[in-house]
């Protein structure tokens, strides 16, 4: 334990007796670190605020279609529906103490003078829809649905189509029996959301007018469930199974699996950046170690000489190449710390991205995340990478013969 | 009374591979408190003989006792224990870490020893600095002495453990004249205070003159 406190004593003087060296290797330790620190944040915060998005205003935590819905081609939604939506809903929010909310989901085009579009039409209960999504809650400009008949768009496709509060469209699609109907209706108000889909190619209307351009009624095409807690969805999924629904279910994780998938991919391209980034700064501090060794031969020879263990001097080196790490980590979490709370505060616009498919369930800005796991393993792995790093230089001091270590000054 | 602090019996040692016989069938025997030198021309073995008393490197051939315990019984750890123990070394280079104060390092012995409490250790550092004359001197780093009081702290650092037996190699060859002889002396005092052996190597003829007795090495061999 003493001969712990004396090697950890040794090693911080020795550290601070080179400043230069010690500053030039900490520095470059510490803004890989930070790097690392920073990055990670970022894709966190992605991955938080995507799956956000995905819940808030596409997928709720669990969502129920007409058996055979989910393998069809969109264009055949109105094919498979229930019509006893409201009375499902209604009884599923009964028995599991859930909200609930029936949507029908209608593929069609929005028309504008000569200017056409492909858009989802959604028709949405106006009252129990905000139960379970926040998408009616965001609207920037104009009113919701209540006092006047008309359509929500998203903020993004109103921009390309040229439309603002108060302009009438046409929407345009084929109804359940086939043939195809339209409507023209007024815009009331602009939805912004953030989410691609919602603000980029969403039209809104009351589930009753959809219905009616669906000619269809009392149906619905979609189920949405939010419970309480989002981690539980399997298990929810599994009691609405047994409860006999014959519903197809999909939670929010399957429906986020894509993007799931590709962050877990990012997060892997990245893992490779860093392995070769950290194989740089193992060299680094592997040279550092080696250097020191040397310099301090005939001061190790001394030592052995006094009845220092070759573990101890071994050790030596061990805590000097690791409060490397120490300090390089602590400053890492602080600084880079620091960077990823003012990001969190000013944001990152992708908003330049707005016209290209990301495939990110965002588009407008994300905040970075400062999670406690990402700052720990930052620590933990300037530890283990100087502690590998100083292997080699421990080997060297500690195998070296004393006799020689003292007459030549080499190990 | 003669209680033989080094006993050195019969022993030779070569280095690459017997290609240079560095010692041949040298005996030797060290009393308690003695003062002597291995003198001798360059390259004839006094670094050697001094290494192998000090359990730093073993012989080819004979046998060493030191403080009563067979060498050649003992494995690495038991050496370095050995040293830790017994044996006081004091070099040419004075070779005092760098980054520790005087205290320090003459302290330093003692933190390796077991059952050595602080208040003790404090204690022992602090009478043995005040012998050797560093009184005041002891939050000083090595860079901030002069060569000869390097090499007093060196010495303290090698009596601060109360060993029977202390091995300086050349301790007078990087310091002036005036200077090494009064390390010498400090040795001596030393020597008839606390009752160590000194054991030099040397060619330095002043302090061949103030040993009791002088060891003449002629190619490995120790003359009559
Ligand atoms: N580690 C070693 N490897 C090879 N040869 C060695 C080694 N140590 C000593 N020798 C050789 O052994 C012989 C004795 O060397 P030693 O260092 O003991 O002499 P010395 O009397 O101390 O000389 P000096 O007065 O120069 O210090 C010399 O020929 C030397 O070259
Ligand atoms: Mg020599």
């Amino acid at each position: 334990m003493r001969t712990t406190l004396i090697a950890m004593r040794l090693a911080i003087r020795n550290l601070r007796r080179h400043k230069r060296r010690t500053t030039l290797t900490v520095t470059g330790l510490t803004l890989g670190l930070i790097v690392m620190i920073v990055a990670y944040a970022m894709l966190d915060g992605l991955t938080d605020q995507g799956l956000d998005s995905f819940v808030l205003y596409e997928t709720a935590h669990l969502r129920g279609y007409p058996p055979g819905y989910l393998d069809d081609d969109i264009y055949r939604s109105l094919d498979r529906l229930f019509d006893n939506a409201d009375s499902l809903s209604q009884s599923i929010a009964d028995e599991l103490g859930v909200q609930t909310t029936v949507r029908l989901n209608i593929p069609g085009q929005l028309i504008v003078g000569r200017e056409e579009a492909f858009v989802e039409i959604v028709g949405v209960d106006p009252i129990r829809d905000r139960d379970v999504f926040a998408t009616l809650d965001k609207i920037s400009d104009g009113e919701g649905f209540g006092a006047v008949e008309g359509m929500l768009i998203g903020r993004k496709l109103a921009k390309d189509m040229g439309l603002a509060v108060g302009d009438r469209a046409t929407i345009f699609a084929r109804s359940a029996p086939g043939a195809y109907n339209s409507r023209r209706l007024p815009v009331i108000g602009i939805l912004s959301t953030g989410n691609p889909k919602v603000d980029g190619m969403s039209v809104y209307l009351t589930l009753t007018d959809a219905q009616q351009l669906a000619l269809v009624e009392n149906a619905a095409n979609e189920l949405a469930v939010l419970s309480g807690r989002r981690k539980d969805t399997d298990r929810l999924r599994e009691t609405l199974l047994e409860n006999g629904s014959d519903l197809e279910w999909q939670t929010w994780e399957e429906a986020a699996g894509g993007f799931l998938f590709m962050m877990q991919f990012r997060r892997i391209t990245f893992g490779v950046i860093v392995l070769i980034l950290a194989m740089i700064a193992a060299v680094a501090v592997s040279n550092t170690m080696i250097m020191a060794v040397h310099e301090r031969t005939r001061e190790i020879g001394a030592l052995r000489a006094m009845g220092f263990e070759r573990s101890m001097i071994g050790h030596l080196f061990l805590f000097e190449g690791i409060s490397i790490g120490l300090i390089s980590g602590f400053a890492a979490i602080i600084i880079g710390g620091l960077v990823v709370l003012w990001l969190n505060n000013v944001g990152i616009s992708i908003a330049a991205y707005d016209d290209i498919q990301t495939g990110l369930p965002i588009s407008t800005a994300f905040y970075p995340s400062l999670h406690l796991a990402n700052l720990v393993s930052a620590l933990i792995f300037g530890l283990a990478l100087t502690a590998l790093a100083s292997l080699a230089a421990v080997n060297r001091a500690q195998r070296g013969e004393v006799v020689r270590a003292l007459r030549e000054g080499q190990l | 009374m003669n209680i033989s602090v080094v006993d050195v019996n019969d022993v030779s040692k070569t280095y690459n591979h017997g290609r240079v016989q560095a010692l041949r069938n040298v005996s030797l025997n060290v009393e308690q408190a003695a003062f002597i030198a291995l003198a001798g021309p360059s390259g004839s073995g006094k670094t050697t003989l001094l290494n192998l008393i000090g359990a730093l490197d073993i012989p080819d051939e004979g046998s060493i006792r030191v403080a009563g315990q067979s060498l050649s019984e003992l494995n690495d750890k038991q050496r370095t224990a050995l040293r830790r123990e017994r044996i006081g070394f004091v070099f040419q280079q004075f070779n005092l870490v760098p980054v520790l104060t005087a205290a320090e390092n003459v302290a330093l012995p003692l933190e390796i020893l077991p059952h050595i409490s602080a208040t003790e250790r404090r204690q022992r550092y602090m009478e043995i600095l005040k012998r050797v004359g560093l009184e005041g001197m002891e939050h000083r780093l090595p860079t901030q002495l002069s060569g000869g009081q390097q090499q007093r702290i060196a010495v303290a650092r090698a009596l601060v453990k109360n060993p029977p037996l202390v091995l300086a190699d050349e301790p007078t060859a990087n310091l002036d004249g005036t200077t090494g002889m009064a390390i010498v002396d400090l040795m001596n005092q030393m020597r008839e205070e606390l009752g160590v052996s000194f054991v030099f190597a040397s060619h330095d003829p002043r302090l061949l003159e103030r040993v009791d007795t002088v060891i003449e090495m002629v190619d490995g061999c120790v003359q009559p």
